[in-house]
């Protein structure tokens, strides 16, 4: 159970009390407490007649002293019902439930009804027993399907004896070795014995008594059960000399105390009687009580159902299970939905982070382009593409330009015909000179003598501008002047009539 | 009816329901709240990979752009100086005309100047390459130094100029030279 608080209401056909009783730490507090008597119309012959009724009631109460109605343990109002002892057969094995429901099949009072049941094992006892509760179904169910209705939701229902029996357990019945204690609660017109063998339940009854404790005769009745129930171990069980400790809680508390002590220790000399007055509770209960206020103990014992855990806990809970199943089909569905709702908001919370990680990326991306500042691709392909063809254009033009020899010099003629000026001997005369495209050239001339031609030839062989100058004709000119006419081929070394190159 | 079906219903079966819930709640709020956040991230970074491409290759083509700038301005340097060797039109039309005065001064006459006509290979070709041949057969007479002289007056032109089939002979004193004259002509500028 998570809640730390829970509410404990113990309803009877003339009352109702509430207590709710809060951990702190590792003690109990009671809270709050309080009761109101019940209105009529609303339970008769022992059961519920008007649900709703008693649900607004119960809301009532619990609004008008401001506790939460969130985690509500009630008693068990409903006729028939069963609580006690079965010794189980040890052929049953593990089908115990099985068995349980075959058993009250059988229990007359039971008959054509809906049977809710819940069994306890009863540890550290000898043989295989269980403490055994059984009830009413239907009409507890519509006790509890109109406190829900109501947000008052109930976590368990026991018997009023139960609760009784928690309440008292820690401080009067745990650990008290070799002497038997005797619970008795009074609770609507019944009284329930039990009886605690060294701390462990060891035997229950139910028994009815006419009216309340408040005269001689149902006190009476209700010491001759007492003494019915001290007898069965002295005579039955042959127990005789053991210590008894009686304590009497539920309507004989509120009755006259005194009279029903004094009358039971009159029957039971030698046993301890304790009548759990509301005075005296806050020395019974392992409870804090802040302040002297009436107490149900049973309320204060219910509400202690989640709270303790011990080992002689009687963990029955008549809540019925169709009830159970629709409260908890409606946390599971709380639960679903907030998971779903979580979901969401998960996603939701996400959503701010990935806008964030869009901003970053995008700012990075403005930030790259601003420190780029390109120029439009397009207008640098353009820019491009006009260089490209530019640069083939000239290179092509280059091309053609070198093919025409425009780097080369101009052929400097002047220059070899001053070169011829200069090489040429007086007894030799040019008289004509072509020049071919070749970069060969004929010299037609008159000279005196074979001789001299001879030397103009070597002349010209010497000289730099020409690279070979051979003879190729020489005869006696035929206008019988006595001269004697030439032809010399040359070849001209225009690199050298480079004048630079000189 | 519900509660029956919590009732029978085991743990496990619970749990998975629950599951399923979750399941179902996640995949509708990723789908409907989350995913187009998602698909917005996923765009923005393909965005800026992109635009990380888109600078590197900016910066790429303005380097090459920037060289081959280079290479042409340096093509353009090399094309101006060859071409500076090239008559444009205006240029050969001074050149002919100012051979007489370049005669004169230097005391030599010219009996004859004769423009030759282009043969039509050489048309296509000058089409072609934007470079005319313009040649010219030319006669001057005057004494052997004045022509020396006028030739090498020529040679110093900056422009190309070609002197072919230079034939001379001697008549006393005087020498009667004749020659062909190649100039090369560009389109005027010399650009496209």
């Amino acid at each position: 159970m998570s809640n730390i608080a829970a509410l404990g209401l113990n309803i009877s056909s003339d009352q109702i009390s509430l207590a709710l009783v809060r951990k702190a730490g590792k003690n109990l507090q009671l809270v709050r407490s309080a009761s109101a008597p019940m209105p009529e119309n609303i339970i008769a012959g022992g059961n519920i007649k008007n649900p709703v009724l008693l649900a607004k009631t119960i809301k009532e109460l619990c609004s008008k002293n401001k506790v939460s109605t969130a985690n509500v343990f009630i008693s068990l109002l409903v006729k028939p019902s069963l609580m006690r002892i079965m010794d189980m057969p040890r052929e049953v094995g593990g089908n115990v439930n099985q068995f349980i429901t075959d058993e009250l099949k059988h229990y007359a009072p039971f008959s054509g009804k809906t049977i809710g049941h819940d069994f306890s094992a009863i540890k550290s006892s000898k043989s295989n027993r269980i403490l055994l509760g059984a009830y009413d179904e239907d009409k507890v169910a519509s006790l509890v399907q109109a406190c829900n209705r109501i947000n008052v939701i109930i976590r368990g229902i026991e018997p009023s004896a139960i609760g009784v029996v928690r309440a008292l357990y820690a401080k009067h019945v745990a650990k008290k070795f070799g002497t038997n204690v005797v619970i008795a609660h009074l609770h609507d017109g019944n009284v329930t014995f039990c009886v605690f063998k060294d701390g462990v339940l060891d035997f229950l009854k139910q028994s009815v008594i006419a009216g309340k404790l408040n005269n001689e005769e149902s006190i009476a009745a209700f010491v001759e059960e007492c003494v019915s129930v001290r007898q069965y171990y002295d005579l039955e069980l042959g127990e005789t000399g053991k210590k008894w400790e009686f304590f009497v809680a539920g309507s004989a508390a509120s009755t006259d105390q005194a009279l029903v002590k004094q009358t039971l220790q009159d029957h039971l000399r030698d046993d301890l009687i304790n009548i759990c007055s509301d005075q005296s509770l806050a020395d019974d209960l392992p409870v804090v009580v802040a302040q002297q206020v009436a107490v149900d103990i049973a309320a204060v014992g219910l509400a202690m159902k989640p709270l303790v855990t011990s080992s002689a806990e009687l963990k029955l809970n008549l809540l019925p299970a169709k009830t159970d199943d629709a409260h908890n089909l409606q946390k599971f569905g709380i639960i679903t939905a907030n998971v779903a709702a979580a979901v969401f908001l998960a996603m939701l919370l996400l959503v701010p982070v990935v806008k964030g990680k869009i901003k970053t990326v995008q700012d990075a991306t403005a930030k790259q382009l601003k420190v780029n500042n390109l120029v439009p691709m397009q207008e640098l392909l353009s820019e491009q593409n006009h260089y490209v063809s530019q640069s083939k254009y000239l290179t092509e033009r280059i091309a053609v330009l070198k093919s025409l020899e425009v780097t080369t010099p101009n052929k400097n003629y002047a220059v070899i015909l001053r070169e011829l000026q200069l090489k040429t001997p007086r007894a030799v005369q040019i008289t004509k000179l072509i020049t071919k495209e070749d970069n060969t050239a004929t010299i037609q001339g008159l000279a005196s003598s074979s001789e001299a031609i001879h030397v103009f030839v070597n002349f010209l062989n010497r000289s730099p501008l020409i690279a070979s100058a051979s003879l190729l004709r020489t005869e006696l000119d035929p206008a019988g002047n006595g001269f004697i006419s030439y032809n010399i081929s040359i070849v001209l070394d225009l690199k050298e009539s480079d004048p630079n190159a000189r | 009816m519900l509660v029956n079906a919590y009732a029978k219903s085991s743990k496990l079966s619970r749990l998975m329901l629950c599951c399923f819930v979750a399941f179902l709640a996640a995949l509708i709020a990723w789908d409907n709240i989350v995913n187009p956040h998602i698909i917005q991230l996923n765009t923005a970074k393909a965005y800026a990979a992109h635009t990380e491409s888109f600078c590197k290759k900016g910066r790429q083509l303005d380097a090459i752009t920037k060289i081959k700038k280079l290479e042409a301005e340096k093509l353009n340097i090399d094309s101006s100086y060859l071409l500076k060797r090239l008559f444009n039109l205006e240029s050969a039309q001074m050149f002919f005309t100012s051979i007489e005065n370049l005669a004169h001064q230097n005391n030599i006459n010219i009996p004859s100047l004769k423009l030759l006509a282009e043969t039509p290979e050489e048309q296509e070709q000058s089409s072609k390459i934007g470079v005319s041949k313009h040649r010219a057969a030319l006669n001057v007479v005057g004494k052997y130094t004045s022509v020396i002289n006028f030739l090498t007056q020529l040679s110093q032109y900056e422009q190309k100029l070609d002197i072919a089939s230079i034939a001379f002979s001697t008549k006393g004193e005087r020498v009667d030279c004749s020659m062909i004259i190649t100039i090369y002509v560009t389109e005027q500028g010399g650009k496209k």
